[in-house]
């Protein structure tokens, strides 16, 4: 599919409020084959599909891009992502004005979704209104009156139902027989005169198409009462916020432990490809072809399963309905550090991973609590920690109960959370507000999700993140896999790494390490900790000469008990242990998050401040925590 | 008295009420405050005349819930304390 503005003279554009069924019927629209784009030079993204084939007769063999847009609530923008939506309408940079819309209302909230119709109508686009929810009228023996509406805004209005696909053929004629729109003019505001005459013309509006159902509007107003009742439990102050930590602990487990089986056979298939390239291939390229170029597609890869059931989670909890309640739940603890509940699900998914962590906050419509969320997510303690900080543990407590290795790595994740929340704290405090920012969050009614196209979504993006989050990866991890292997790539075992240019490298900034009370050794393991946290200890365990594999930990802390520096010193101490802890709390020490925070906020500078400063602070405090320590008298 | 004075008075008892919020009932007055705010408050649906009803709020001191017709919204108190109603 081009982009580029000569290939494409028009596309239809679908706009809607949240909520208004706009991604269902764009998944029948397109039959779910559509792709995520960024909007250039922003973090907004929408999906870009054709018309599906099975239309081609409705559209007289029209083929046309379709666009889908973040859910907005009016064409006057309150937000710079609102602007961009917006944007995306008026002006495409690469495809220019939208030559035909659909606007999506939802039929049982023809009171406020007919607003945009209005505005539509004034700016001169183009455009037919598909009305969703007609199962759940239907259902409810409710048929609303269109003609009302084609007669007010002089154009089509097709009721759409988004479970079985009906009325999506009379859709697709209608759109097919829609004369394309002139240029779009922009909108005056409307003046307080103007805006209550609207909206009192909507609200009659509503009441005529709905009028006939009255009778049956009881009906109607039983779905709503289901929901109420649910929400007397689910938003309840005791019971709600149980149900929302058992929610959310199953998203973590799902991530967190629920990946595991596939992330082992993805490693298991890289690992595999890593042996048979080495074998079949002795040498220098056997080498770079393995532990080089394959490893690194592993690198990119081992993220997958996260990232695919983490989208499939955020699927059901928004098509549920159940999303909004979350936020709604968890908003005003967020909003002390300048955050709003929307963050809540990035953060969590970030004590798993990082990276999914960073895609999932495109669900967050404001583009300061994004770049807020982005900027601490590296701080929630990630699964990649959890070996080194039961390495580190397991030395500061060698030999005594098992417990007490525990309650260390709770407190551990407390202060993570708690650095998190003063990070958010202080960049809400030194960002400049430039908008207004606001909650108001309307809660849909709970509906069952629809499967198909949740997983289609989370193929989409997990598509996305390997084609965007991937390149950057690899390039990072072919990089790490020289520092490792020259010059001396003909050593055979501990020799090679200890005596790399990353090790070189090790030795040269060793002045760097003495404050944190290590030699360069560790300083090798800290940097080879750059392809993934994990990395560390298979490293140490090289640096240290712990050679039998199967005996790594307990070996490498045998080892780290007499282990001294040039001088004779002990190097591992618990001063320098729990030094070396508060690094890799706070550290970004990850090629995959820079190289995902690279592509998300589509900025270089951004990751490139995140990964400074984060790299700064746990060393000054590091190197704090390890001398003040000393100064009181512990090793 | 603005909507969020209103749901001070009104749902002290958080959302135990929601069973008997047809009691607690009000209609929209007018606007005041930031006009960003304002006018997203009408784009969600409020306007002079309409009546709702005080749900509750959520945990922790936060968002206010209300219903009208057959949406449920959620608002901030700074965002509620924009709306002025009487009470019915």
């Amino acid at each position: 599919m081009h982009l580029d503005r000569n290939s494409v003279d028009h596309f239809v554009a679908l706009i809607g409020a949240p909520n208004s069924g706009k991604t269902t019927l764009y998944n029948w629209l397109t039959n779910s084959r559509f792709k995520t784009v960024n909007y250039p030079g922003a973090t907004i993204e929408y999906s870009l599909g054709r018309l599906a084939d099975r239309y081609k007769s409705e559209s007289k063999g029209q083929d046309f891009p379709v666009m889908d847009t973040p859910g907005t609530y009016s064409l006057f923008a309150k937000s710079a992502d609102e602007l961009v939506t917006l944007n995306a309408i008026y002006n495409h940079p690469l495809m220019g004005p939208a030559g035909k819309i659909i606007l999506v209302v939802d039929g049982t909230q023809l009171n406020r979704h007919l607003l945009m119709a209005r505005q539509l109508k004034e700016a001169g686009f183009s455009f037919v209104m598909a009305v969703t929810m007609s199962d759940l009228l239907r259902k409810n023996q409710i048929e609303l009156d269109l003609t009302v509406l084609e007669k007010e805004f002089g154009t089509r209005a097709i009721a759409i139902d988004g479970l079985l696909g009906g009325g999506i053929q009379e859709l697709v004629k209608a759109v097919a027989e829609l004369p394309w729109s002139p240029p779009p003019k922009a909108l005056t505001p409307w003046n307080e005169k103007i805006s209550t005459e609207v909206l009192q013309r909507i609200e009659w509006l509503s009441q005529e198409t709905s009028r006939q159902a009255r009778a049956a509007g009881k009906n109607l107003s039983a779905v709503y009462e289901k929901t109420a009742r649910l929400d007397r439990f689910l938003l309840h102050p005791v019971f709600g916020l149980v149900f929302f930590f058992l929610i959310m602990w199953g998203l973590f487990s799902s991530i967190y432990w629920g990946a595991a089986p596939a992330m082992d056979w993805v490693d298991g298939i890289f690992a595999s490809g890593i042996e048979w390239a080495t074998e079949s291939n002795p040498g220098l390229f056997g080498d770079f072809l393995g532990n080089g170029v394959i490893a690194s597609f592993g690198a990119v890869f081992i993220f997958v399963p996260q990232i695919f059931i983490l989208f499939v989670g955020i699927g059901l909890l928004e098509s549920s309905g159940y999303l909004a309640r979350a936020a709604t739940l968890i908003d005003k603890p967020f909003s002390k550090v300048g955050l709003s509940g929307r963050s809540f699900v990035p953060l969590l998914s970030g004590f798993a991973c990082a990276v999914p962590a960073v895609m999932a906050t495109r669900n967050i419509s404001s583009s300061r609590d994004r770049w807020i969320t982005n900027f601490v997510i590296p701080l929630m303690s990630c699964s990649a920690r959890l070996p080194v900080y039961s390495l580190l543990l397991g030395f500061l407590f060698i030999g005594e109960p098992a417990w007490k290795a525990g309650f260390g790595l709770a407190v551990l994740y407390i202060i993570a959370a708690l650095v998190g929340a003063t990070a958010a704290a202080i960049l809400n405090k030194i960002l400049v507000k430039t908008e207004t920012s606001f909650f108001m969050m309307e809660l849909p009614i709970y509906r069952r999700p629809q499967l198909r196209v949740i997983l289609r979504q989370a193929f989409v993006r997990t598509k996305a993140y390997v084609r965007r989050a991937g390149p950057p990866i690899l390039i990072f991890a072919v990089l790490i896999w020289m520092g490792t292997t020259f010059p001396n790539y003909q050593a055979e075992g501990p020799e090679r790494l200890q005596s790399s240019y990353m090790a070189q490298m090790g030795q040269g900034i060793e002045p760097l390490f003495q404050p944190m009370g290590v030699d360069w050794r560790v300083g090798v393991g800290l940097i080879s900790a750059f392809a993934a946290r994990e990395v560390f200890v298979s490293s140490m365990a090289v640096m240290f000469n712990i050679t039998d594999e199967s005996q790594q930990e307990e070996g490498l802390l045998e080892t780290m008990k007499t282990a001294t520096n040039s001088e004779g010193a002990l190097i591992f101490t618990p001063a320098t242990v729990v030094g070396l802890l508060i690094f890799f709390m706070i550290a970004l020490q990850c090629m995959s998050t820079v190289a995902i925070q690279m592509k998300e906020n589509k900025s270089k500078h951004f990751a490139l401040i995140q990964l400074v400063v984060f790299n700064v602070v746990a060393y000054g405090l590091a190197v704090a925590l390890v001398q003040g320590l000393r100064a009181l008298g512990v090793a | 008295m603005t909507l969020a004075e209103f749901h001070q008075k009104h749902s002290k008892s958080g959302l135990d009420s929601l069973g008997k919020s047809q009691t607690f009932k009000a209609k929209v007055q007018g606007f005041s405050g930031e006009p960003v705010l304002v006018e997203r408050l009408k784009e969600m649906g409020l306007h002079p005349g309409l009546e709702l009803l005080a749900l509750g709020q959520a945990p922790f001191g936060g968002p206010l819930l209300f219903r009208f017709g057959n949406t449920v919204l959620a608002l901030r108190q700074e965002e509620a304390a924009c709306t002025l109603i009487e009470i019915l």
